[in-house]
């Protein structure tokens, strides 16, 4: 224990309510919300700084933990007091937990227009089952709101990964190539990709169906790529390569032993980008047209004003994000061996 | 005894932005085979340059040179233990000793064992299977150093390999290189920028000028073998170094003014 800093904390901790007290009675509480928020939560954090401090080695890491968890439901817990007190407005801002009763009436309730619910209507899986086996299980979840975003935006990104990979190396390794190859990259690389759906749309059959959104993330993740693995290539320290000949390392041996796994990193932190790109363009294609989608989902309560259900349409791209993501971990932990140790850090 | 490696008159100019630069003036050696000869000079006379070269991964742009092969057709003719070592991160310890033995195409059965034995040498063998992010500088110093002689070239090529190992550890690696050297009878040419090393380790120092690089001078070290530790203390060493360092002295000096 250290004596200095427990007497801190237990002037701190009652100054700290003293003060609240005092902006409470002084009606700041009501008329300077952000102004009190802010000033709370810098001495808040200051005292759980402090006390962190204080905690003996042996808890270290699941005080640190506790830290992690509790600070955000703090926050969700102010921000629910807030919302249903009418301190902050609930329209733009519904408390978390209507959010989340909407978030699961969204999961059972089908929605009027698409006639389908986020994961696509999971009580009738088990009715389902014992009618059409696994397969009609199979196409319940694909009418899903989930599914329809999730197949988009992984066909898209793998549609668009692997010709941007071979591209990739080829420009990377042949100067020829980078050359006559650079400029027109670039100059695609920086126009927003979601500009061209337009004329995408107009070069499928079915404009209105899953073939040009898939093929509009696949663009994006394609030029992304492409200029990645290209640099990957082009970062991979000389002396790798020098290395590689003098050992007898030539043509596509040298590909396989040396460039390939010398760039594979810097792909993956790549992939991780491109992947959040994918997920930007997706939903903003739902947002312009489609008949189903997380995006559509969203755009569709924007337009009946049902806000609770943005936010979960929101929380939705978030967890479809968090997933896809972990997918990705996943491949790169059993592709790169050699990066596992430092990974889940 | 043959020439195994000779330079004459040899030139390396780059060509970059700037214009030309010479990073190499004029070397002429000579190197028989199964000598141990060592280079020293000033940082930025050329060394790596120069040995680079000599391993066939770049060229002069003047200049004769000729490295002659042995008998053995499978026997590879160099192999390099570079400055920054060059082991592949992606490798573990055991996979980077066996790469040469893999590129040959040694069944990795065979590779396996002998990349072990080596390991089990320089006593890594309980590091076979880390990867190189998780060993110590010292560590993976020496396992490019049998990188190379797991490969089991004709000619050995360093370049500077115990310079960022600390005194102790250099002179235990320093002993345990003289006595593979003992048993492989390998030609060898050793970088250096430690003097002591150089005529402690080799059977001829080459003294190398201020760039652009010249081999200025040639010094036989006729200290018998074996040398231990206590070859540092003998009259001949002391006398051969204030010999060599009267002349190295000067180009480091050269050297630096060049920096500025
Ligand atoms: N690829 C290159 N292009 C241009 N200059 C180079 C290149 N490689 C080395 N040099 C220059 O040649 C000189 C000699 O380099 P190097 O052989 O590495 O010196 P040393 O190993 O003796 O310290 C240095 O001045 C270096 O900057
Ligand atoms: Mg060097």
């Amino acid at each position: 224990m250290n004596p200095e800093k427990s007497i801190k904390l237990s002037v701190q901790i009652p100054l700290f309510l003293l003060l609240n007290l005092v902006l409470y009675f002084l009606d700041l509480w009501t008329n300077q919300v952000l102004m009190c928020l802010v000033i709370d939560v810098i001495i808040f954090g200051k005292i759980v700084n402090d006390a962190m401090k204080l905690v003996p080695v042996r808890y270290k890491k699941s005080s640190e933990r506790f830290v992690t968890l509790l600070f955000p439901i703090l926050l969700l817990s102010i921000w629910e007091i807030f919302a249903s007190t009418g301190k902050i407005n609930p329209t733009w801002f519904p408390e978390p937990t209507k959010i989340l009763a909407s978030l699961w009436e969204l999961i059972t309730v089908p929605e009027k227009f698409s006639e389908t619910t986020l994961l696509g209507r999971p009580w009738m899986i088990l009715e389902r089952y014992q009618e059409q086996g696994l397969e009609g299980v199979w196409k319940l979840i694909e009418e899903g709101h989930v599914w329809a975003t999730l197949y988009r935006v992984v066909m898209g990104f793998v549609i668009g990964l692997v010709p941007a990979v071979f591209c990739g190396f080829l420009m990377g390794m042949n100067k020829t190539i980078r050359l006559m190859f650079d400029s027109i990259l670039s100059a695609i690389y920086v126009l927003p990709k979601i500009a061209i759906f337009p004329i995408v749309m107009l070069v499928f059959a079915d404009p209105f169906g899953d073939a040009p959104r898939i093929a509009v993330v696949a663009l994006s993740v394609f030029f992304m790529m492409t200029i990645h693995t290209m640099g990957a290539v082009q970062n991979i320290e000389g002396i790798y390569i020098l290395a590689g000949h003098n050992y007898g390392a030539h043509g596509l041996k040298l590909f396989f032993k040396v460039i390939l796994p010398g760039s594979l990193p810097s792909i993956f932190s790549g992939m991780r980008v491109a992947l959040g790109m994918a997920l930007i363009v997706i939903i903003a294609v739902e947002f312009l047209r489609a008949e189903k989608g997380v995006g559509y989902l969203i755009y569709y309560n924007w337009e009946i004003l049902a806000p609770e259900k943005m936010y979960a349409g929101l929380i939705t791209v978030m967890l479809i994000g968090i997933l896809t993501t972990l997918v990705l971990k996943l491949l790169q932990y059993l592709a790169l061996p050699w990066k596992r140790h430092s990974l889940f850090k | 005894m043959s020439v195994k490696i000779r330079c004459q008159g040899c030139q390396k100019v780059y060509r970059t932005a700037e214009g030309e630069f010479t990073a190499i003036g004029d070397a002429t050696l000579q190197i028989e085979e199964g000598q141990f000869v060592c280079i020293v000079g000033p940082s930025g006379c050329g060394k790596s340059t120069l040995l680079k070269i000599i391993a066939g991964l770049d060229y002069f742009t003047a200049g004769e040179f000729d490295v002659r092969h042995g008998e053995s057709r499978d026997q590879p003719i160099n192999n390099v233990v570079f400055q920054e070592y060059a082991i592949f991160p992606w490798r573990t310890v055991l996979e980077n000793v066996a790469f040469g033995l893999e590129m040959r195409g040694i069944s990795k059965k065979i590779r396996t064992e002998i990349a072990r034995e080596w390991l089990q040498k320089v006593g890594l063998s309980k590091f076979a299977n880390y990867f190189p992010d998780q060993i110590s500088g010292g560590m993976k110093q020496r396992v490019a150093i049998i990188r190379a002689l797991a490969n089991d070239p004709e000619i050995l090529l360093m370049d500077e390999p115990l310079g960022a190992l600390d005194a102790q550890s250099r002179l235990l690696i320093q002993e345990e290189l003289l006595k593979l050297w003992d048993e492989t009878k390998k030609t060898v040419l050793y970088v250096t920028h430690s003097l002591d090393e150089a005529i402690f380790l080799g059977d001829e120092v080459l003294l190398m000028s201020a760039n652009p690089g010249r081999i200025i001078k040639r010094y036989p070290i006729t200290i018998e073998r074996p040398r231990s530790i206590n070859t540092m203390n003998t009259g001949d060493f002391t006398r051969t170094r204030s010999e060599i360092w009267e002349k190295l002295a000067v180009e480091v000096g050269r050297s630096m003014a060049n920096q500025q």
